[in-house]
């Protein structure tokens, strides 16, 4: 077991070494054990999800069910409440069964997007492993919620849908929409990254700002599309015919943003 | 570009990341969310209930002001026509009263009036009479009874036959007793005189009637003297009276001037008693419009 090493030892080194050179924080290894390795993806990572989860806690310890509340609850009840909602405009009810993974999957790509403004912060939504593992999740979410929704039959009779002849093309669909969902995020995620160590470089002052409050508005729409997109492909796979076309049509504007 | 085993630790990190998230936040916050919901749902259910319990309360507090401003509207018209009627009653009491006291001292004053104009009268009446008596007393003498005497059986011979008849009549019931009276002592020939016309008179009478001669021969003359006639003569039966004296005239006159003087405080009485002013105005009106 031994540190690895790219250029340097000191890990404050290699955080500054993380440059415009390097196309993805997966680059930069800490730590490494065989095929195992410590790199600034799932150290970020780690840091993201503590984050959260200490602010879930935190918050939750002391809830009130009063009306008069804290500002940290209401917070909390603001941004809960809203993805319920959306997600109940979306799917057309029956928000609990996706809450968890949708809210997830917005709160953690938009605390990572919006930590990018953070010096030193290496958003790991940046690294192409980071959203490929998000697309599969959903590439596997949507599956698991079509068959215990509508039963195994009934979820691969989408794929004959409207005509067995489609089958190819449904299959290839499903797997470019997830394909599309990983290299959205990444690209531009990694690019706004990349835009701002590159214009840190030209032009370090007042520009980056600018750069940087747009990076941020970027990152919460990057957010809200995955996980919109995400809650469209697995409620166009629950939900029953007549309700598919709102979710078709959410996809197609969904396809449309990135 | 991909590194797998990246790729790998993510999924897993991502599902570690769910299901805390689940456990530590949308599990408290969605219950907590409901349970306030429900909450405030109850409040405002129990709020609901309160407001409607409130308006029935507020309209049977409205119905039974309602009926107490009835009922003491109600209340107060009929203490208002009490007090009404109670004081018509009062004011007509008043005015009976005023009207009681001024007709009694208008007929106090009335009578005052009239006892003062009485004795005035009585004592005006007395004096002329005193003085006429004593004027004639002092004119009167023997030869003037003759004349009156004389003027006596001219007043007889004058009378008609329906009053020679009545007196005729007068005297037969009389039983024949006659009385002459006369205030000086008659001579022997005018009594004489007197008694033949009397019988003469009768005997025409009698001439005509059954038992006439009867009585012509019977008549007994009673002749007195009665100085209060003055001058004068009078026949007198036991329930009859007729003679001619200056008493009569007197008698006559002041009866005449007694009922000139009724008459005259009549007149005036009648005058006076009729009521000049209202003394007790009528307060009702005034009152009333006060009141309401």
């Amino acid at each position: 077991m031994k540190w690895a090493s790219t250029n340097t030892d000191c890990p404050l080194r290699k955080a500054y070494m993380m440059d415009i050179q390097t196309l993805s924080p997966d680059e930069v290894v800490l730590w490494q054990w065989g095929p195992i390795k410590l790199n600034y993806t799932i150290a970020y990572t780690w840091l993201v999800m503590v984050g959260l989860t200490l602010w879930a806690w935190l918050a939750t310890r002391r809830l009130r069910v009063e009306p008069e509340i804290s500002g940290w609850q209401n917070l909390l009840e603001i941004v809960v409440g809203t993805i319920d909602q959306q997600i109940r405009e979306v799917a057309h009810g029956a928000a609990d069964r996706f809450l968890p993974l949708i809210g997830t999957l917005f709160l953690f790509i938009a605390t990572s997007n919006l930590l990018a403004i953070v010096p030193g912060f290496h958003p790991p939504t940046a690294s192409l492993s980071t959203t490929t593992a998000l697309a599969l999740c959903v590439l596997v979410a949507v599956p698991v919620y079509g068959i215990a929704s509508r039963g195994l039959l009934g979820y691969m009779k989408l794929y004959l849908e409207p005509t067995p002849l489609m089958l190819p093309f449904n299959v290839i669909g499903e797997l470019s929409r997830t394909l599309a969902l990983a290299v959205r995020l990444f690209g531009n995620m990694m690019s706004g990254a990349k835009i701002a160590a590159i214009l840190l470089a030209v032009m370090p002052l007042f520009f980056p700002v600018l750069m940087h409050v747009m990076g941020l508005l970027t990152g919460l729409i990057q957010a809200y599309i995955f996980s919109i997109l995400a809650l469209v492909y697995i409620a166009s796979a629950t939900q029953r015919n007549g309700q598919d076309n709102d979710s078709s049509h959410l996809q197609q504007e969904g396809s449309s943003h990135g | 570009m991909i590194d797998w085993f990246t790729t790998v630790a993510q999924v897993v990190n991502f599902l570690i990341l769910v299901a805390l998230l689940r456990y530590f936040l949308y599990g408290r916050v969605i219950s907590v969310m409901q349970q306030r919901e429900k909450h405030i749902a109850e409040r405002w259910a129990e709020a609901e209930r309160q407001r409607e319990a409130a308006q029935q309360e507020l309209a049977a507090a409205e119905k039974q002001r309602r009926q107490l401003e009835e009922r003491r509207a109600e209340l107060l018209e009929a203490i208002r026509r009490e007090v009404d009627a109670y004081r018509q009653q009062l004011m007509g009491d008043v005015r009976r009263q005023v009207d009681q006291q001024r007709q009694q001292w208008l007929e106090a004053l009335a009578a005052d009036r009239d006892a003062l104009l009485r004795g005035f009268q009585r004592t005006v009446m007395d004096q002329v009479n005193t003085i006429a008596r004593r004027a004639l007393q002092s004119l009167a003498d023997v030869e003037l009874e003759q004349q009156i005497v004389r003027c006596f059986f001219a007043q007889l011979d004058a009378l008609s036959d329906a009053e020679r008849k009545a007196i005729r009549q007068m005297i037969l019931e009389g039983d024949g007793e006659l009385t002459v009276e006369t205030t000086f002592e008659l001579k022997p020939e005018t009594r004489r005189a007197i008694e033949q016309k009397l019988g003469h008179l009768i005997a025409q009478q009698v001439g005509k009637g059954s038992d006439g001669k009867n009585l012509a021969g019977g008549l007994e003359v009673d002749f007195t003297q009665r100085p209060d006639l003055i001058c004068g003569l009078a026949l007198r039966t036991t329930s009859y009276r007729i003679g001619w004296s200056l008493a009569d005239y007197l008698e006559d006159i002041q009866r005449d001037l007694q009922r000139v003087l009724d008459q005259e405080l009549q007149a005036l009485g009648g005058q006076r008693e009729r009521p000049e002013v209202a003394l007790v105005g009528d307060g009702r009106t005034s009152g009333g419009e006060q009141g309401s």
